[in-house]
């Protein structure tokens, strides 16, 4: 099989050479071992292009070893799990892996789309917005399309994700972000102090750098140092040691974001595995020790693959023994990038020459290079490449250009700590003159920064950086940290001359690879006005890919204040915003998708009105009997009809448990309910119950109920459905905040209490069937509006209200919850001799439209008590909320749109809810508007529809004909303004 | 969702039902069990002002546990008060029928007293992987250090309100609103099929 891995070394590096594995590259067959990550096997099997670039299809090719990478983004799976822009660098290889490069047409070797590279003197910077100015018209359907196709990156699954997704939160005293020589002596540290330790990292393998670097620490090969302090701290049971979990986020209060792919290294998750978990992790303190990225340095044809990051050869020789090319040459600025070079040579690398642009190199370095038989270039820089991949590249040097074979060119031009998450609180990082480089300016709260990240970046000042600030995040805690032998590693000097961009440069160079922004690019937006990093951003969309600039940033804003003559810090930065890394929608919703979005309440008669054959309607959380069709209705306006029929003629039973219940008990409930009720309830009668309107502060209405007197310290109040948790919360917030003196405790009964209401002329007989022996229900004994405490179906306790909404005779009864199907079998029983007709929301709602009856519609939180009709329950006697807000002029306004009830001139149009009025023959624009249609249904009772509505002046213009005006569905009608009350407007068969 | 994938512990059962009784996910000795069969009598004490610290110890002598008024679940036989907000205690007893009338007698005027029999459904959960379950679902952390038994939270449980409290060393009780019984059933089953988790109903 090694054989087939042409660029793997023999031995070495941390792979598995027992457990091989088979994948597939746009349909061809590569084999490569555990331990792998995409990239890493397509190198080690001689793939070097991987992809298209996003604007101009350049062919591309690897380019880092890390979440930085902005090239080698690929599709990864196929189908339903299919996921465009998986980065190869980061994806780890599994058995059976599929991957297929993207953004390229018809294949990846030919791309036709690839003319656009020929186009590119006309596609440079802001040219979207130049180019497709006008005709406007076109943007729909010719622009849009053609740039979409042009420029998309790769595409989404089609089918809905078969995986599960979830969600979850941990605690902790400390975590650490990110496992690397810092992160993992600073897990250690506060783990052996018995704090609960959380140390997450992004890759399968905690270690970070000890991973990808040649040499000992503490007398054993990095690597295997690094797996030993894993393994001390697997083992320690306060630590928590999350692998493959990205920490994407900084939120308040101590709680970060991290994503654990928990099953993104199998083809498919174990059975009943999630593919992903989010957490929220809420931590007391928090160490970032999230390392550094390598920067490149721009020059001309930096994009050809072959050209890569200096440290990202290393990795892939040390770490995954594989040479990305036979011909190794190096362009850099800083000593770190020679020493990656001369230990990958050591490790078997072919090494053939070395760039530098300083003129001065520590002469120990270029001799250990030449003992290697590597050519030297001082004072001098790459200008050009050739070579659909790498093949040569050209040298501007004192000594005059030439040009040199090579198929990898290694760049460096110095290494940016990973600031990220110190930027999510609004913190500017700091540009360092030492480092040329920004460090991480004010942090979260709590959150402290160590090793790389903080520009610490030798190794024995990270491992001891990470141990002292470990320490002392345990022991601001309480935790006693005992003493950590921290490993003595020689730091090797950090030697850079900050270079960002070779002038010299021949063809396209490179800034921003994912988004295709070139140096030149840079130059047009200065040219053009653009000086501030945010409109350079913005205009040239440098940093704007899902890879955010990570390797672009810093050379873009450095590139601008060469041009501008400023310094780094006088031009700034642009800040990181969450995630640090793209995270899957499905992750953020968890278990929460279709139809378990959000949770469902039941009511306690479901069960029964699904086998009555109900058709459900979500009315908040709850599911509600919307209506119960027939055999041979055509319709539900039938089914509707047929419904309020039966009601208004015998009787019909419907489930009202949704309306919020709340219990009020001490000896001030009467004065809480007078302050919050525009009339008055103290001096209500025990036994008997009252309409109430509730305002909110600013004095429109906020609810609207009954509330009854079921002892002379307790009221039970109802709620509409919508309202039920406001209006407790406002009176919690009564009490609590505005009138703590006052004594009255309140408990949600909602829950409690099954609720039936009966209507119909036949409904007191029904009710009289199933109230125990010795419970009065006639008229004298429960007189409309009476509610007494009785028992039922043989001593099930129960309160017995008679309401109406639907303005015909009615009761409402309520038992415990759990039996109220019970009930609702007992009244089907009783009321068999009636015809009793099970109804729903619909029924309901056409029967309060016939009664004049306010609803939802039209309790829209714009509405007064004046504007519904109701201004006359509102007491002049005491005070409550909302009163002296309610006295505002503009509420009070003769000329406000007031509740009427309409029916159509012709007596046969359809009235539609959301219609505005006009005065006949006037104009539909807004200075002619009146108000407009709030609830209509189709009344069986009169024959035709029926509509309710505000409109200006209502009460004084009944018998007025107005213009109801649709544009939304394209009608209008003349509707004529009538008293809203279409049904028994005496009130007589209430009180029969 | 039909095309879910075949370990989709939910799959074929309807929304709007509570999922019937037996083995979900990975089989084997289950990682959690769940049990409604327990429906104790339940009573909402509300103390009335300044009577929290006088409510909290009569219920504890009344009731068992040590009669504080913080979050907390005292266990008496065949009973347990929790703490569900200053001053505000539910009372679960297997056998007082006449619960309000008991808790009354036990605490004259100092308390308003509500039935709650059936506003509740009580899960009991049991297993050693039920914490990392509730992680799922509970912004609490429920670390025995920080939350030794006899601690109770009233919270959110995926997105669905619920008292939750320590009874044992690996039992806990969650206390959900009835109407939300087959969502919040969804949940258990959706986030504990990973370990195994047998539901057992109501007998």
């Amino acid at each position: 099989m090694s054989r087939l891995n042409r660029n793997r070394l023999e031995a070495g590096g941390l792979i598995d050479r027992a457990r091989p594995l088979d994948f597939v590259f746009d349909g061809h067959r590569y084999h490569g071992y555990a331990g792998d990550t995409l990239a890493s096997a397509l190198l080690a099997n001689g793939v070097r292009l991987v992809g298209r670039s996003f604007k101009y299809h350049r062919p591309r090719g690897i380019f880092s070893a890390g979440a930085e990478e902005p090239n080698a983004l690929v599709e990864l799976r196929a189908d339903a799990r299919r996921e465009p822009n998986s980065r190869a660098t980061v994806t780890e290889l599994f058995d059976g892996l599929e991957a297929t490069s993207q953004n390229r047409w018809p294949s990846l070797g030919l791309d036709l789309l690839s003319l656009n590279r020929f186009l590119a003197p006309f596609l440079g910077a802001g040219f979207y917005y130049k180019t497709f100015m006008w005709p406007a018209a076109f943007w729909e359907k010719l622009y849009e399309p053609v740039i979409r196709r042009a420029a998309g990156l790769g595409r989404a699954a089609r089918e809905a994700d078969p995986d599960h997704y979830e969600k979850a939160t941990a605690f902790c005293d400390v975590l650490v972000i990110g496992a690397g020589p810092a992160g993992l002596m600073a897990a250690l540290a506060a783990g052996r102090s018995g704090a609960r330790v959380i140390l997450a990292d992004e890759d399968f393998l905690p270690g970070g750098r000890l991973n990808t670097m040649a040499g000992e620490v503490h007398g054993q090969p990095a690597a295997a140092f690094a797996a030993h302090v894993a393994a001390e701290l697997a083992s320690l049971p306060n630590v928590r040691l999350m692998t493959r979990t990205t920490v994407f986020g900084v939120y308040d209060g101590g709680t970060y974001g991290a994503l654990e792919r928990v099953a993104d290294h199998l083809a498919v998750p174990a059975p009943f595995q999630p593919r992903q978990r989010l957490w929220r992790i809420v931590a007391r303190r928090a160490l970032l020790a999230a390392g550094a990225t390598e920067r490149p340095i721009v020059f001309g044809g930096n994009d050809r693959p072959g050209v890569m990051l200096a440290g990202a050869v290393g990795t892939y020789v040390q770490r995954h023994a594989v040479l990305p090319g036979r011909h190794v040459a190096l362009f850099a600025n800083n000593d770190g990038a020679w020493r990656e070079m001369l230990d990958a040579a050591a490790t078997g690398a072919n090494v053939e020459t070395v760039v530098d642009v300083r003129p001065n190199v520590a002469p120990e370095l270029v001799e250990a290079a030449r003992a290697r038989g590597i050519r030297v270039f001082t004072e001098a820089r790459v200008i050009a490449t050739q070579g659909r991949t790498l093949r040569s590249f050209d040298v501007l040097s004192p000594g005059g250009r030439e040009r040199l074979a090579a198929d990898t060119l290694a760049v460096s031009g110095g290494w940016s700590p990973c600031v990220h998450l110190t930027c999510h609180h609004g913190g500017k990082p700091a540009w360092n003159e030492a480092l040329a480089a920004f460090v991480p300016g004010a942090t979260p709260p709590g959150l402290a920064v160590a090793g790389a990240a903080n520009g610490t970046f030798g190794l024995g000042a990270a491992l001891r950086e990470g141990a002292g600030k470990g320490a002392e995040a345990a022991g601001a805690l309480g935790f006693p940290v005992p003493p950590l032998d921290v490993p003595q590693v020689e730091d090797a000097p950090f030697a850079l001359t900050p270079f960002w961009h070779v002038g010299e440069s021949r063809g396209p160079a490179f800034v921003d690879l994912q988004n295709d922004v070139t140096a030149k690019d840079v130059g047009i937006a200065h040219a053009e006005g653009f000086r501030s990093v945010e409109h350079l951003k913005r205009y040239t969309t440098l940093g704007m890919a899902t890879d955010q600039g990570r390797t672009s940033n810093v050379t873009g804003l450095a590139i601008m204040a060469s041009l501008t003559g400023a310094s780094i810090p006088e031009t700034g930065t642009t800040i990181f915003r969450p995630p640090y890394s793209p995270v899957a929608l499905g992750a953020l919703a968890g278990h929460h998708r279709g139809k378990d979005f959000r949770p469902v309440r039941l009511t306690p008669t479901h069960e029964w009105a699904r086998a009555q054959g109900a058709v459900f309607v979500e009315t908040g959380a709850w599911l509600r009997a919307q209506y119960f069709p027939r055999k041979g209705e055509r319709d539900w306006l039938e089914t509707v009809s047929r419904e309020v029929k039966a009601v208004r003629a015998s009787v019909g039973l419907i489930d009202v448990s949704t309306f919020g219940k709340i219990d009020l008990q001490g000896p001030d409930a009467g004065t809480l309910l007078d302050r919050v009720y525009i009339n008055t309830f103290s001096t209500l009668a025990v036994g008997k119950a009252r309409y109430g309107v509730m305002l909110r502060e600013d004095g429109f209405v906020m609810d609207d109920g009954t509330t009854a007197r079921v002892a002379p310290e307790h009221y039970v109040m109802t709620t509409t459905t919508a309202n039920a948790a406001k209006v407790y919360q406002h009176l919690e917030f009564c009490l609590q905040v505005l009138w703590p003196e006052l004594d009255v405790s309140l408990a949600s009964v909602s829950e409690q209490w099954a609720q039936i209401a009966i209507a119909g002329p036949r409904s007191r007989q029904v009710l009289a069937k199933i109230v125990d022996t010795g419970v009065d229900v006639t008229n004298e004994g429960l007189p409309f509006m009476g509610a007494v405490e009785a028992r039922v179906m043989g001593g099930v306790e129960a309160r017995l209200f008679r309401l109406s909404f639907s303005g015909e005779l009615g009761y409402e009864i309520a038992v415990p919850a759990r039996s109220g199907a019970a009930l609702a079998e007992a009244l089907m029983q009783a009321g068999e001799e009636f015809a009793i007709t099970p109804y729903g929301v619909e029924a309901l709602g056409v029967m309060r439209i016939e009664k004049g009856h306010v609803s939802g519609n039209e309790l829209s939180g714009q509405t007064t008590a004046r504007d519904l009709g109701l201004g006359r329950m509102a007491s002049t006697k005491k005070d409550y909320i909302g009163r002296v807000m309610a006295s505002r002029p503009g509420l009070v306004d003769p000329a406000r749109p007031c509740l009427a009830g309409f029916r159509p001139v012709n007596g046969s149009s359809r009235l539609r809810a959301g219609a505005h009025f006009l005065p006949l023959g006037a104009r539909p624009e807004t200075a002619n508007d009146e108000g407009y249609m709030t609830s209509v249904a189709y009344s069986p009772h009169l024959g035709h529809w029926i509509g309710l509505g505000l409109i200006v002046r209502g009460p004084e213009r009944i018998g007025e004909r107005v213009r109801a005006y649709d544009p939304v569905r394209g009608e209008e009608f003349e509707v004529e303004i009538c008293a809203p009350g279409f049904i028994d407007p005496e009130g007589e068969r209430l009180r029969g | 969702m039909a095309d879910r994938s075949p370990h989709d512990p939910l799959a074929g059962i309807a929304f709007d039902r509570v999922p019937p009784a037996g083995a979900y996910g990975v089989t084997g000795e289950p990682g959690i069990v769940v049990s409604t069969a327990e429906e104790p009598f339940i009573a909402l004490v509300a103390a009335r002002n300044g009577f929290g610290a006088s409510v909290a110890e009569r219920l504890g002598r009344a009731f068992g546990g040590p009669g504080l008024d913080r979050p907390h679940a005292g266990f008496g036989s065949g009973s347990t008060v929790v703490g569900i907000g200053p001053g505000r205690f539910l009372v679960l007893s297997r056998a007082e029928a006449d619960l309000p009338g008991t808790l009354r007698a036990v605490l004259g005027t100092e308390a308003a007293i509500t039935g709650q029999s059936d506003a509740f459904v009580l899960f009991d959960l049991s297993g050693a992987r039920v914490p990392d379950l509730l992680a799922k679902g509970a912004p609490v952390d429920l670390d025995p250090r920080v939350f030794p038994v006899g601690d109770a939270a009233t919270t959110l449980v995926a997105h669905i309100g619920a008292t939750l409290w320590r009874s044992g060393e690996t039992g806990w009780r969650v206390l959900v609103a009835r109407s939300f019984e087959a969502s919040f059933t969804r949940f258990l089953l959706g986030a504990g099929a990973e370990y195994g988790l047998r539901l057992e109903g109501r007998g």
